[in-house]
């Protein structure tokens, strides 16, 4: 006879019941979101919603790409972010390993000083950001959006891909430079391939920063063909009539590219590269 | 394969002194073990060499050419590490390509000699595996296979054996030993453990405070060490050291151990003339006192009373401890005299490998 720890069953029950909960509670949104975005104009706005109805049409995605720049937003976003990703890691990547390993004067207060950066909400410094832009030439460009965003990533970023670089040992790198490799070349080949679940971590990061953005966007840039899709998006439920069909699909697209980069990188999130290159 | 010479070589960490203007010439395919306690230099002097430290004074050479501002990467070395620094995101076989495929060698050569490397090391079947897959002897022996198939100028290792447990230290030994018979190639090894050293070396190296105290083949280092710290350091069970005053009896020296609880007598000696009524240090190697029971022979002027105090048999050997004139005594002795705590053994010594010591410099004396 199986002895049955009861308890366990239903703390078990309990845990799951909990999760699924939360679950529902967050995923509701996305899904209404979803079944908004496929539902004809009529059965959007009515007295009494329906949850399910079988009269599903794409035409809220085809008027989203015909009629509107949704388009242009959605390259100019995918740009922006790309860009301020590969930027951020690249720039984050050079800053951490030269505080984890180059013995300088101000070492440590660069260290503890990176996060206070965000003590001050974006909001406070997009004045002087600006400001600071427009003195640069960068105002109204993409490049300055892509400053703008690997400057907010990047504390964050250095202080994570810090704490990785710290926990590599040495040796591997004095390894592979008496193996023959130059220090960037240590660097690229092991350093930062043990790093890896640092670096996918600060480009989720850094993407979703860029890819979510409204502020600075809404700031730094004015012509049409520049915008991001949170202004562009803004701006169309800003215009006469809000199709709230179409805003849905807009919405349903706009969340599928973070949903795909997440998808394909969270796997090299798994820590544990690290076992096995030192004694142990 | 290489010559390596260290011209008054220093390095300094801030104020603190690592390494004070040492000399060394390592001859090509010299096997080279620098020993010494921790915090003696060793390491940090093997690491210049590898070119992972700067050099604060003085030179490296490798064939009487200055390496001193080379990179690790321009001085065609290999280096062991004592965690073994395995790269833990390659293959087995991508860890021991590394460096080939850095210096591009082709890939054909690159498996080629991948291939005779493992083999020589008996890795043949773990070259599709991870270091995290492999056992520490595993991780040692592609550490050392690295090493091997860049077949590089000199091999540095840095107490390579110091995490392997007990019985595989001692096979290791005997491999890294047979690898260096066959490779020829000049290694500097770095250790604390005295027996690797005597095992391995062609040269013993003894370190302490940043400077060489004494070099020379393993047998001459035990035999004639030149100072107390040496002969403490080399041998194990370490050498007994005795305090002792010196006297002239009938045209010999005697040596009164303590508070004369017993004498020895010594061959006369000018070295020693002026040493006459001064307090001096035996030093007297394990080996050197051979044990006798009650009713043999004693010989008087050459022997003192053992009583037993501890008894630890090794199975070959026993060694047996006893205390005399407040300092530890420890001989060793064969296991057929059996003997036990308390039993009034009389331990002969060997004059002939007694040692002198200064009590006040540390050095041996000549006698």
């Amino acid at each position: 006879m199986i002895d049955i720890d009861w308890r366990q069953v239903f703390s078990q029950i309990a845990l799951y019941f909990g999760a699924a909960l939360i679950a529902l509670v967050c995923g509701f949104p996305l899904l209404w979101m979803v079944l908004t975005s496929v539902r004809p104009d009529r059965d959007i706005l009515t007295a009494t919603p329906k949850f399910w109805s079988f009269d599903y049409h794409w035409q809220h995605y085809v008027n989203l790409f015909d009629l509107t720049d949704f388009h242009i937003y959605f390259v100019n976003s995918i740009t922006v972010a790309g860009s301020a990703t590969l930027f951020t890691i690249f720039v984050a990547t050079l800053a951490a390993y030269g505080i984890t390993r180059f013995r300088f004067g101000g070492r440590n207060a660069i260290a503890a000083g990176m996060l206070f950066t965000y003590m001050f909400a974006p909001i406070l410094i997009i004045v002087p950001f600006y400001i600071l832009m427009r003195s640069a030439g960068l105002v109204n460009s993409k490049l300055g959006l892509v400053f703008a965003y690997t400057t907010f990533s990047l504390p964050f970023s250095m202080w994570l891909l810090r704490a990785f670089f710290q926990s590599i040992p040495l040796d591997l790198e004095e390894a592979a430079m008496t193996d023959g490799a130059s220090r960037p070349k240590a660097v690229a080949l092991v350093i930062v391939p043990l790093a890896l679940p640092g670096v996918i971590a600060v480009s989720i990061f850094t993407f979703i920063v860029a890819w979510n953005d409204y502020l600075f966007a809404r700031v730094l840039i004015n012509d049409n063909e520049l915008k991001t899709l949170p202004i562009g998006m803004d701006d169309l439920y800003n215009a006469t009539v809000t199709d709230w069909g179409m805003m849905m699909a807009g919405g349903v697209v706009i969340t599928i590219p973070a949903l795909v980069f997440f998808i394909l990188v969270q796997r090299y999130l798994i820590a544990g590269w690290g076992a096995g290159a030192v004694k142990g | 394969m290489s010559s390596i010479e260290l011209r008054n070589l220093s390095k300094s960490f801030g104020d603190v002194p690592a390494v004070r203007g040492i000399d060394l010439a390592i001859t090509d395919g010299e096997f080279i073990v620098l020993v010494g306690p921790s915090g003696c230099g060793k390491t940090t002097t093997l690491r210049m060499i590898a070119g992972l430290e700067s050099v604060s004074g003085g030179a490296i050479a490798f064939d009487g050419e200055e390496v001193n501002r080379l990179p690790p990467k321009g001085r065609d070395i290999a280096m062991v590490f004592q965690s073994y620094a395995l790269y833990p995101h390659m293959t087995v076989f991508a860890n021991m390509a590394f460096g080939l495929r850095l210096s591009g060698v082709d890939r054909a050569q690159i498996g080629e000699r991948v291939r005779a490397a493992a083999e020589l090391l008996n890795i043949s079947e773990l070259l599709r595996r991870r270091p995290r897959e492999l056992s520490g002897g595993q991780r040692q022996r592609v550490a050392m296979g690295r090493a091997i198939v860049r077949q590089p100028r000199a091999f540095l290792f840095d107490e390579p054996l110091s995490n392997l447990d007990a019985n595989l230290r001692a096979q290791m030994r005997v491999e890294i030993k047979r690898l260096h018979s066959q490779l020829r190639t000049t290694v500097v090894y770095v250790t604390h453990d005295q027996v690797e050293a005597m095992t391995l070396a062609d040269r013993i190296v003894v370190m302490r405070d940043g400077v060489i105290v004494q070099s020379g083949p393993p047998e001459e280092v035990y035999r004639q060490p030149v100072d107390r710290f040496v002969a403490g350091f080399i041998g194990a069970p370490k050498m007994n050291f005795l305090p002792a005053r010196l006297a002239a009896e009938n045209g010999a020296l005697s040596l009164r151990i303590g508070e004369g609880e017993a004498e020895i007598r010594l061959p006369a000696s000018d070295a020693l003339a002026g040493r006459l009524g001064e307090d001096v240090e035996i030093g007297l190697r394990p080996e050197h006192l051979s044990m006798r029971t009650p009713g043999e022979d004693t010989e008087p002027g050459r022997s003192f009373p053992f009583p037993v105090e501890v008894v630890e048999p090794l199975g070959a050997e026993t060694l047996v401890f006893t205390t005399v004139a407040g300092a530890e005594v420890v001989a060793r002795c064969d296991p057929e005299l059996h003997p036990r705590p308390g039993d009034r053994l009389t331990a002969v010594v060997d004059t002939a490998h007694l040692h002198l010591i200064d009590p006040e410099s540390g050095r041996v004396l000549e006698r």
